[in-house]
């Protein structure tokens, strides 16, 4: 019966981390709803790599994808940061192993740990900033 | 022999022998298996551990099932490639690439049986990324200093501030 009660209490402490980045994210999600970073001139300023470098980063857009899928937009999502809209998948379905495995005490081997994960992600990353900032159609459209 | 990493030292089935007596497996700082010796260097899966445990040893656990890569010792360490991956698209670009090299490091050193090494790789994952983060927090603060003094105090946009706008074709 202790050890129960031990055990639950160790399980509600290790679900404090996760919740907060729940919250977080919850957070975020509302900011961008309420600020609308698809009109220029709002409360949410732009990249600070765009605004003063010029170069549109791998992340550029995010903020206007995030507004876009929060209206059920997809095909704006995608136009403002089509990568992205695909990481963002991969962020839930590690958030949510990163919470099972604190739940359970178990290891889980989430996608993050796959032998060729890391070299995709670079690949991937690497190519979409290279990609997005080719001057020329049709990659100028990726510039947003 | 002596485990250089602490986090090996929390975590370890008690009844485990010391890496030293299990002949045909290198001393390099894996887990040392139970008085058991697997043909192949395949291992059958191993019991659960108990609700409680985590994260008292992310490193030191027994073998979850046979992996394949040749990787008697189980999964290779948490490589923090999320981290390194959130850096890289939310904040600071070169740090978080850095860091997504180095988790990729710790998979390839792990499947060529160079643990420390791998462990080394996966801690220094996890650094870059913190210092990814820091470095863009203060970016960010410095930029919304910048911000809020000239479009709040002297009252120009914040197109007129940066070199570029989302108005200007970069």
């Amino acid at each position: 019966m202790t050890m129960t009660g031990a055990r639950s209490s160790t399980r509600l402490r290790a679900m404090l981390a996760p919740a907060a980045v729940a919250m977080v994210g919850i957070g975020c999600c509302a900011v961008v709803a309420f600020a609308d970073p698809t009109t220029p001139g709002g409360v949410l300023p732009p990249c600070p790599t765009r605004a003063f470098l010029g170069v549109v980063c791998p992340g550029c857009g995010s903020l206007r994808m995030i507004y876009g899928l929060l209206h059920g937009d997809v095909g704006a999502a995608m136009h403002y940061n089509a990568v992205a809209v695909l990481v963002l998948p991969l962020l839930l379905a590690a958030f949510v192993t990163w919470t099972a495995q604190r739940w359970t005490g178990t290891p889980i081997r989430g996608w993050q740990r796959w032998r060729w994960a890391p070299m995709a992600a670079g690949i991937v990353l690497g190519g979409w900033l290279l990609v997005r900032n080719l001057p020329f159609p049709p990659f100028d459209a990726l510039r947003v | 022999m002596t485990n250089p990493d602490p986090q090996n030292q929390q975590g370890q089935d008690p009844r485990a022998n010391p890496a030293g007596g299990q002949p045909g497996y290198p001393p390099t700082g894996g887990q040392p298996y139970p008085g058991q010796q697997y043909p192949g260097g395949q291992y059958p899966q191993q019991g659960q551990y108990p609700p409680g445990q985590y994260p008292a040893g992310q490193y030191g656990q027994q073998p979850m099932g046979p992996y394949g890569y040749g990787m008697p010792y189980g999964p290779p360490p948490e490589n923090n490639l999320v981290w390194g991956i959130v850096v890289t698209v939310v904040c600071c670009l070169p740090l978080g690439i850095v860091s997504i090299v180095k988790a990729n490091q710790v998979n390839t050193l792990w499947a060529q049986g160079l643990h420390d090494a791998a462990r080394q790789s996966a801690a220094e994952a996890k650094s870059w990324a913190k210092w990814g983060a820091i470095v863009a927090g203060i970016g960010l603060a410095l930029y919304l200093i910048v911000i809020i003094i000239a479009v709040v105090v002297t009252g120009a946009a914040i197109s007129e501030i940066t070199p570029v706008s989302y108005d200007t074709p970069v």
